[in-house]
């Protein structure tokens, strides 16, 4: 049992921390770039996308998911995920380029604001 | 105590499968997965360096086009102007290469270059827009031709068009505006409709201060005007034909008072509310063969009617359930169900152009609000806030509410302002004195 136990904490691969700093800071970048209707409020969509090595978009961004709101509100949101994370390239700025195997593959899950009542 | 080894393994797996579920999104093996919430309304930069002027005799047109796109597009508080001081490259030829390092480097996201020509009364416009950062053209350049007295016209296209190709949602700025003019002491106050471009330009008047005339509603396409006439002594809704302004009381059912009309979404018939007896009830006129329909019978008051963009559904106010709210039925009438049910009292409810919100006005605590909700009342945000603002209208793209905001006093004084759906960009239309009751029109052809 013990053995069984230790050799399961030895061969659990232990996840690779990315440093949170760069990921804020893409974040940030993307944040910057997204119109964020809020006539979609409660809208989620997953944008997938590959990056090259110098932090640009390869191939085109892709709809891994919606959830909420009409399917032509679906539509809206990711066509408006897909023009920040486009308009926003290249990453690499932002990206530590000894890292890439943590960030060749990107899911963006956009979550469209609700506004407070003012 | 001496801890076993088996609970010392189990804690240690238990921590690194509870690392390793706080931390998912940073598998080497998977992508790297975040979640952006908190979408920016800050402005999107943009570089607007003149229009070139092409022939002799186009250089004003070229630099007045140039300001009107780039007023419409920072008006909208979506866009920011980049001042040209800090430019690095000259603008060069309309068809010259463009530099985008030196776009880049002062932060410009989008470059809109353009040209103008003028030849015997005809003008011609040409623009393209860049994004910078992609470094390529964000789609094609165009071309608009027309005469020299619709130059404003030419430029409200092209600044749809880039707001258009960077948004992803159509524009407004080739819109206009139908409104009650105002002007005299509050006691007195004269009123007459006025219509003017959708940022204040080319005001005329439709008719003259003789009567009171209350709520003027465009038809879907633009062309004709609903609107309350007292000139009779009792309110009847009168058509006006915008090209000719030429006018004529609708024939409707019946009644000692007509008043709150709305165009169908077809622009066939007229919905709106008739008073016999005390009691008002909303009815819908064919405009063609003059046939009439009542829509509610309740002895409440149904009024401020206003139907779906594919015409299936009404919104209107009632004071059915002891206070004014807001409620939705078929366009054919029948049981309709309530859909406001916060503090205060609701009115002038409108039907977004998108077809997923409803403005409307709200009363509460002494205060006035525009505010938006969904169709099935839920998610209301309230957008302004003061002594008195009524009476929302929507632009043609469904982004930005205007509406009448009056000031407190007896020399208090109503006037139009526009806010975006967010809450976002209040701010002041441009009119010539009071104004009130504002009817946004689509965009034009």
């Amino acid at each position: 049992m013990i053995r069984a136990l230790f050799l399961m904490t030895l061969a659990l691969p232990l996840p690779a921390k990315a440093d949170p700093d760069w990921t804020q800071a893409f974040r940030a970048k993307v944040q910057a770039c997204w119109l964020a209707d809020p006539a979609l409020a409660h809208v989620k969509v997953v944008a997938g996308f590959d990056l090259d090595t110098t932090g640009r978009v390869e191939g085109d961004v892709s709809l891994v998911r919606a959830d909420g709101g009409t399917l032509a509100d679906q539509a809206r949101a990711f066509a408006a995920a897909r023009r920040a994370v486009v308009r926003c390239q290249p990453y690499l700025a932002v990206l530590p380029d000894d890292q890439y195997a943590l960030w060749h593959k990107v899911e963006l899950t956009f979550v469209f604001p609700v506004t407070p009542s003012s | 105590m001496t801890r076993p080894f088996s609970t010392y393994f189990a804690a240690l797996l238990a921590a690194v499968l509870v690392a390793g579920a706080a931390t998912p999104v940073l598998a080497q093996s998977g992508p790297l997965r975040i979640t952006i919430d908190q979408g920016i309304m800050e402005p999107l930069p943009f570089a607007a360096p003149g229009f070139q002027a092409e022939t002799t005799g186009s250089e004003q047109f070229a630099a007045d086009i140039a300001r009107v796109v780039a007023e419409d597009l920072a008006g909208t508080g979506l866009f920011r102007q980049i001042d040209p001081a800090s430019f690095i490259s000259a603008p060069g030829g309309f068809g010259d290469q463009v530099a985008f390092a030196d776009w880049r480097a002062i932060n410009a996201q989008a470059l809109i270059k353009g040209a103008v020509s003028v030849s015997g009364g005809q003008l011609v416009v040409k623009f393209r827009l860049y994004d910078v950062f992609a470094g390529g053209e964000l789609g094609e350049g165009m071309q608009l031709a027309g005469t020299t007295d619709g130059w404003r016209r030419m430029a409200h296209k092209v600044a749809d068009q880039v707001y258009s190709r960077i948004t992803g949602e159509s524009g407004y700025f080739d819109s206009r505006v139908v409104f009650v003019s105002e002007s005299g002491p509050k006691d007195n106050r004269q009123k007459r409709l006025a219509i003017m471009d959708y940022d204040g330009a080319n005001l005329q008047y439709l008719t003259d201060s003789g009567s009171i005339v209350l709520a003027p509603r465009f038809s879907p396409s633009g062309d004709r005007v609903l609107y309350t006439s007292y000139e009779s002594g009792f309110p009847r809704i009168n058509l006006l034909d915008v090209a000719t302004v030429g006018r004529r009381e609708i024939q409707t059912q019946a009644g000692e008072m007509t008043f709150s009309p709305r165009f169908s979404h077809d622009g066939r018939s007229v919905i709106y509310s008739l008073s016999n007896g005390g009691n008002t009830d909303l009815y819908r006129t064919d405009l063609g063969t003059g046939q009439s329909s009542q829509l509610t019978n309740a002895p409440s008051i149904e009024t401020a009617p206003s139907l779906s963009p594919d015409g299936s559904q009404i919104v209107f106010e009632s004071d059915r359930s002891g206070t004014q709210q807001l409620y939705i039925m078929s366009a054919n009438g029948g049981e309709p169900r309530r859909i406001s049910f916060g503090d205060g009292r609701y009115g002038t409810p409108v039907w977004s152009p998108r077809g997923d919100l409803i403005a409307f006005t709200k009363q509460n605590q002494g205060r006035f609000h525009i505010g938006v909700m969904r169709t099935d009342g839920s998610e209301e945000r309230l957008l302004t806030a003061s002594f008195l603002d009524e009476g929302p209208t929507w632009s043609p793209n469904g982004r930005v509410v205007m509406f009448a905001r009056e000031t407190q006093g007896a020399s208090g004084a109503s006037t139009l302002y526009s806010v975006d759906v967010s809450g976002r960009n209040l701010k002041q239309v441009p009119t010539p004195g009071g104004a009130s009751d504002p009817s946004w029109g689509p965009l034009q052809p």
